[in-house]
């Protein structure tokens, strides 16, 4: 299970999404993360409760990918944001 | 389109996106317009002590409405700026209050009034950037531009306190007559201090049309173009209108388009240096007030002679600056016709000059 860290806002700027703080040491100096429709579907289910699996359904029925191409897609962006410290591994509700 | 990696790059990007839509992407919160130093260049100061500045500035609470009203309407990137905002003993209860809406956030000061305990209490959330202003690099020169004794002492012992709290910070200097020499020395310091640095020159008047010593201190237009090519390689090129983005509107920036300003007494204007069209989102909401913006800004006809000008892609002017420097949102104003001149070389001479 995937979760996001807290203090984080998603906000739009015209059709684009980006992540903002609300508090604490998020981001780095001049950090400024966006996301694509894709990454926005994905991030939105990191509540802790939705697997790997569960995020790579979501994003097969959302977009025109094949299942493997989504669970592909959604390993690469769980890789990117969980070293900037935008998302945890929720053990906790592994256990659930 | 794929947006740019680069952090500046990533940001015209959105704000350009947020300019199509109209969108308040980008806000300046004036929080009060004193401030404890006394530069003769500056073009806003009214003095720590002034009353009368400081019976009209908004309120802690009036500030945070506004940002949440601004954060609602599309706000995501906010300037907190004075004068000097930590002349106000509230400061930083408007600043935590308003780190909590998510917005990236930048703070302006000069460091001076920066003890331990402000440096360590911003830390706990700090803002994206904290740009200081440095006037010199030695005591003599500072002083001789901010006019108060033991300021440098005070200004160092800020950027410590800031340093060491782990505040993101950059270094940055107005360049005039008096520090020019001492530039170089200034970038030292920021390359001693590990933080990144900045220098800017096209100082303009006094926006309130009082008397103002920025002729006696700025930089001649042969030195201002000096230093932007000196500049090229290290930094972006100062705008202009050949690498901007093009808007149907007289303005090649994003004022009133993605961007606007809320001075100390709640006044909603277009840019820094332009005091219109002084809408009042506290009365009439921050939908309306922006609005008021776009449309003002959509209203100012081009300036004749300028647009007539050969000049003109690589001039400075705005209707902000000719309003400040002459009083007239659409006449050329001479300091940079003589940059523009600078810049493109002795070939072509300013329409107002044939
Ligand atoms: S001074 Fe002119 S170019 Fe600069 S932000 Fe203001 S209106 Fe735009
Ligand atoms: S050089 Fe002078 S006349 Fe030409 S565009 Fe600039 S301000 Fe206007």
């Amino acid at each position: 299970m995937w979760k996001a860290k807290d203090n984080l806002l998603l906000r739009e700027i015209g059709e684009e999404c980006v992540l903002v703080p609300t508090g604490g040491r998020v981001l780095d100096l001049n950090g400024l993360v966006t996301l694509n429709a894709a990454g926005r579907c994905v991030w939105e289910l990191l509540d802790g409760h939705h697997s790997v699996e569960n995020l790579a359904d979501a994003l097969a029925g959302q977009f025109a990918v094949s299942r493997e191409q989504a669970r592909a897609d959604v390993e690469e962006f769980l890789s990117k944001i969980e070293p900037l410290g935008l998302a945890v591994r929720d053990e906790a509700s592994n256990r659930i | 389109m794929k947006l740019p990696t680069e952090y500046n790059a990533l940001v015209g990007a959105l704000l350009d996106k947020a300019a199509t839509v109209g969108q308040p992407a980008s806000g300046v919160f004036e929080i009060t317009s004193r401030c404890n130093l006394a530069c003769g260049m500056c073009y806003i100061r009214h003095s720590a002590s002034d009353l009368a500045a400081m019976r009209t500035e908004l309120s802690a609470m009036q500030w945070n409405r506004l940002a949440r009203e601004a954060a609602v309407n599309g706000m995501l990137f906010l300037l907190l700026t004075g004068g000097e905002v930590f002349l106000r003993p509230d400061f930083l209860d408007i600043y935590e209050q308003v780190r909590t809406l998510g917005l990236n956030l930048t703070l302006f000061t000069n460091a001076t009034l920066v003890t331990k305990e402000i440096a360590d209490r911003l830390s706990v959330s700090p803002p994206n950037l904290l740009e200081v202003t440095l006037y010199g690099a030695t005591e003599a020169t500072y002083e001789a531009i901010t006019g108060v004794p033991g300021s440098y002492a005070r200004c160092l012992s800020g950027i410590e306190n800031l340093r060491l709290a782990g505040v993101p910070l950059l270094l940055k200097t107005t360049l005039t007559r008096l520090n020019i020499g001492e530039l170089e020395a200034m970038r030292r310091l920021a390359r001693e201090w590990n933080v990144p640095f900045q220098a800017a020159w096209l100082l303009t008047p006094r926006r309130d049309g009082k008397d103002s010593a920025v002729r006696e201190y700025r930089l001649s237009p042969r030195q201002c173009v000096e230093l932007e090519g000196a500049q090229a390689s290290r930094e972006p090129a100062p705008p202009n209108r050949t690498t901007s983005p093009s808007t149907r509107s007289v303005f090649f920036c994003g004022a009133g388009k993605n961007s606007f300003v809320i001075t100390a007494s709640g006044e909603m204007n277009a840019c820094i240096d332009l005091p219109r069209p002084a809408a009042r989102p506290l009365e009439c909401g921050f939908a309306r007030a922006w609005d008021q913006v776009g449309r003002f800004v959509d209203s100012v006809p081009a300036s004749a002679v300028c647009s007539s000008c050969e000049l003109d892609p690589v001039c400075p002017r705005c209707p902000a600056l000719s309003l400040i420097e002459t009083g007239d949102l659409m006449a050329p104003v001479p300091y940079l016709c003589e940059i523009a001149t600078a810049r493109y070389g002795p070939r072509i001479t300013p329409s107002q000059c044939t």
